[in-house]
């Protein structure tokens, strides 16, 4: 039964790792438009855009 | 979609034929044709070029008739102070040497072909480096390189293809970004996440019959739980803990006062307990309570991004003016203009300025400033005041102030300007926390007195239990989702609050006051003559030719209906107050105005059809009476059913800056119980509105215009009218589309029935909570009891709450 700490163990880590990359996206700003990317997504080509780098933003 | 999405072939949709192939208007005889297509003019047909000729002709295939005309005016005349390195720097968010970045609202902004179009600019100049558009608030974000392309080629490039960018003085001083809802996502996840681990932890101690406490795992659980708990008390939950102490310090009970002692004494409590080994705490109803609550914040905080509820003055005037100089002219920034200056004005161009007329004859429109709905005449050297706006030729005027200190800017401190909103009025829910409060540590008193003879090691248990089950969780939750769900209705109908909390103070309303120019009648917009006119282009231009020498309203009108027929000079204008007014417009005799006018000289209209009460306006060339216009005196469609409505649930007023020529027609709308006053400035209005307050009247003031901006910012709730949500409307609570303005009375009905739900959800939770308080007073509140009561409370409300307003928005008519 002394298993279970191990898998306890691994079950929250998992869990901390998404909770980790869901602030990581939030701060990145993916949250900021929830609009305009289910729109962009549709469009066919993809000529190389560079993207915005949204850290920028934050220093302005 | 995937179909619309296949590049364009060469053959024209059947169903785009007769239309602009550009914009959509209609363009049947008189389109220019180009690679089998319609244009309807040559400034669709140019910006089709620029596109082509950039292969980025997948704009049209997207959507059809993406684009909007592009305004003929010279573009480099009206951006030449975007030349000015200061100006420039004040709009830019990042400027370093070769690598700028700016962010500017297009109005005109709306489908997926803007999106795809806007985001390729970099394709039309290699100075852009990128662009992003967010669809929902209308702004792009350029970031370009200003050794390649200035930010007036960016601009004027933008203009090129349609897409104009809205600049204006309040925009220079970078306004601070929007609200972002960041900080809210990341407490709500890390609660969610808290929340669920916490419950599957707790999953066993739910089922163990003697509690799991003692071994090895209920030791090892208890301190996970307790471990994901902290981040939820100190992030998460940190907001309600903020708010109660402020409201403490302020002398007040706040709905979050009993929330936060509820969290405090369930955190305490269950830290303890783990500890000290004494049980395995309850810590998943103390995440799943901050979880629930913050969703709860979540959906109340809806905002409309593409509104701006906070405008003031200066975004109500253009950025850029034309300054005369010694040597030419000039384009500066508008607040760059000093007393001296020589400014000139074209016709239908903004007064930025108060000054004096100096050349040309002036004839301003101050219907946004006063609510006069005709034009003044000014002469030379009399007084202009900024915000009118010029109709008619060119004027050049002398500045005598800067921008900051004209009328205009005056109108703007008065001082209910800076009086704090929020402390005026007090939610239902934060009057129904403070006597909960009370309750509730009177309540939590009874136990102490109860164990204090029985069991005293039982105090600290019973107390706590109290407090913990006493937390207003569900109580807290029904505002938020019942406002939150009457917003979302009102928004879907053309009603946009400012703040959920703005539905409440609808419902309490007992007083509506109206403007008139631009409320009740149609804005300077142009649908007051609607009349599809069977006129040939010839009689047309006639027409048009002589009303726009006239300055009444319905030759105004008549203009805006006739307005792309050609101008013919005109001689022997002449026109006489009351009926009419009648010129020689290319060897022929015009007659605009009733029907004795119009048929003076024995002319006979074809069907005699003589209406009598002024609901028409007759047009005679020659000896022809040619037609009968309706001319609609503006009143908005639906505002006789609107009025009556109104009037069996509030008492009404009108509040009119225009003097009281209408008085006749407004006293039929309205009827006799109702006051009408005329010739009202804003000032007065303000103090009206400050009166009826005296008493125990909450005043509705719907206005549109600066002059109302006084008594819609007084009024407890301040409602404006927009014909178009990008234009410029003074700072309120809601904002009305006026297409929706028929649907007033029911929105009003709508959130006083939305109260209704309101209360009913405060009466289930409050039954919850008597329940708890049964077991806790007992000392039988165990964890597993409060995990079942705490969701199922929750639960229960939050559904009756979104389903009851929803049912009252079906019953409304609002669904």
């Amino acid at each position: 039964m002394q298993v279970m700490f191990v898998l306890i163990g691994a079950s929250l880590l998992v869990a901390i790792i998404f909770v980790v990359a869901f602030i990581w996206s939030v701060r990145r700003g993916q949250y900021d438009d929830l609009h305009t990317p289910s729109v962009r997504m549709l469009f066919d080509d993809h000529s190389g855009q560079e993207k915005i780098d949204t850290n920028h933003m934050k220093e302005s | 979609m995937a179909e619309q999405l296949q590049p364009l072939s060469g053959e024209i949709r059947p169903e785009l034929t007769g239309v602009c192939f550009h914009c959509g208007d209609d363009c049947r005889g008189n389109g220019i044709d180009h690679d089998d297509r319609q244009f309807c003019c040559s400034g669709c047909l140019s910006v089709y070029r620029l596109l082509s000729r950039n292969r980025l002709t997948t704009y049209y295939s997207l959507e059809s008739c993406p684009g909007k005309r592009p305004l003929s005016e010279d573009a480099s005349r009206r951006f030449g102070w975007l030349d000015d390195s200061a100006t420039v720097g004040r709009l830019l968010d990042v400027s370093l040497d070769g690598h700028c970045r700016v962010t500017l609202s297009i109005p005109h902004v709306h489908c997926s072909s803007c999106v795809w179009l806007l985001e390729k600019l970099f394709q039309m100049n290699d100075g852009i480096k990128s662009s992003q558009l967010d669809l929902l608030r209308k702004e792009l974000v350029v970031t370009f390189d200003n050794r390649r392309i200035p930010l007036r080629g960016v601009v004027e490039l933008l203009v090129k293809i349609g897409y104009e960018p809205h600049i204006d003085l309040a925009s220079l001083d970078k306004p601070v970004r929007k609200t972002s809802f960041k900080s809210l996502y990341m407490k709500i996840g890390l609660a969610g996440f808290a929340f669920g681990n916490i419950m599957l932890f707790s999953f066993p101690e739910y089922l163990a019959s003697h509690g799991l406490t003692e071994t090895l795992f209920g030791r090892v659980f208890g301190y996970f739980n307790l471990f994901l708990s902290i981040p939820v008390l100190l992030y998460s939950a940190r907001d309600f803990f903020i708010s109660s102490w402020n409201g403490l310090r302020n002398k007040s009970i706040n709905i979050d006062l009993p929330i936060a002692l509820g969290l405090l004494a369930l955190f305490g409590r269950s830290a303890v307990e783990v500890t000290f080994g004494l049980g395995a705490g309850y810590f998943d109803s103390f995440s799943g309570l901050v979880f629930f609550l913050l969703l709860g914040r979540l959906f109340q905080a809806k905002t409309y991004h593409a509104l701006s509820f906070d405008r003031d003055y200066r975004s109500y005037l253009p950025v850029g003016v034309v300054r005369r100089t010694a040597t030419g002219e000039e384009v500066v920034p508008a607040d760059s203009l000093v007393s001296g200056d020589k400014v000139i004005i074209r016709n239908q161009e903004l007064i930025p300025v108060d000054g004096i007329l100096i050349e040309g004859e002036g004839c301003v429109d101050y219907s946004f400033l006063t609510g006069e709905s005709a034009p003044q005449t000014i002469q030379h050297g009399e007084r202009v005041m900024a915000g009118g706006r010029q109709t008619g030729g060119a004027v050049v005027i002398m500045a005598t102030k800067e921008v900051s200190s004209s009328y205009l800017a005056r109108l703007w401190r008065a001082d209910c300007f800076h009086q704090p909103r929020e402390s005026r009025v007090v939610a239902a829910a934060n009057i129904a926390a403070k006597y909960f409060t009370i309750a509730v540590l009177a309540i939590a008193v009874a136990p102490v007195l109860f164990w204090w003879r029985v069991n005293p090691s039982m105090i600290l248990n019973a107390v706590t239990a109290v407090l913990m089950v006493a937390c207003p969780c569900a109580l807290a939750m029904a505002s938020p989702y019942v406002f939150g769900t009457a917003m979302r209705f009102l928004g879907r109908n053309g009603c946009y609050l400012r703040s959920a909390g703005t539905v409440e103070q609808l419902a309490q309303t007992t007083h509506v006051i109206f403007d008139k120019t631009g409320t009740l009648t149609y804005a300077d917009s142009g649908e007051s003559a609607t009349a599809k006119s069977a006129m040939s282009h010839y009689h047309r231009s006639l027409v048009i030719s002589l009303a726009r020498q006239s300055v009444h309203p319905v030759s105004r009108s008549i203009c805006r209906m006739f307005g792309n027929a050609k101008s013919i000079p005109v001689t022997q204008f002449e026109e006489i107050p009351g009926k009419g007014t009648q010129g020689k417009v290319d060897g022929h005799l015009v007659r605009i105005g009733s029907y004795e006018w119009a048929s003076r000289n024995g002319a006979v209209a074809g069907n005699a059809d003589n209406r009598p009460d002024g609901s028409v306006v007759w047009l005679a060339i020659d000896d022809d009476v040619l037609e009968a216009i309706p001319v609609n005196k503006g009143l908005r469609a639906g505002l006789g059913d609107v009025v009556r409505s109104l009037g069996r649930m509030f008492k009404l007023t009108l509040l009119s800056g225009d003097d009281d020529a209408s008085r006749q027609e407004m006293s039929r709308v309205f009827g006799s119980n109702h006051q009408l006053f005329f010739r009202q400035s804003p000032q007065e209005k303000l103090d009206y509105v400050k009166n009826l307050q005296r008493g125990k009247t909450r005043v509705v003031m719907v206005g549109d215009g600066l002059n109302d901006a006084g008594a819609l910012r007084q009024a407890d709730v301040g409602i404006t009218i927009v014909e178009d949500t990008a234009s410029f409307t003074p700072s309120s609570d809601a904002i009305i589309a006026a297409t929706s303005f028929e649907k007033f009375p029911a929105i009003m009905n709508f959130t006083q029935r939305s109260m209704r739900v309101l209360y009913l959800c405060f009466a289930i939770s409050l039954a919850y909570n008597i329940v708890g308080l049964g077991f806790a007073v007992a000392g039988l509140l165990t964890p597993l009891v409060a995990a079942v009561l705490m969701p199922l409370s929750s639960v229960s409300v939050v559904s009756v709450a979104v389903l009851a307003t929803r049912y009252q928005a079906v019953r409304e008519g609002l669904a």
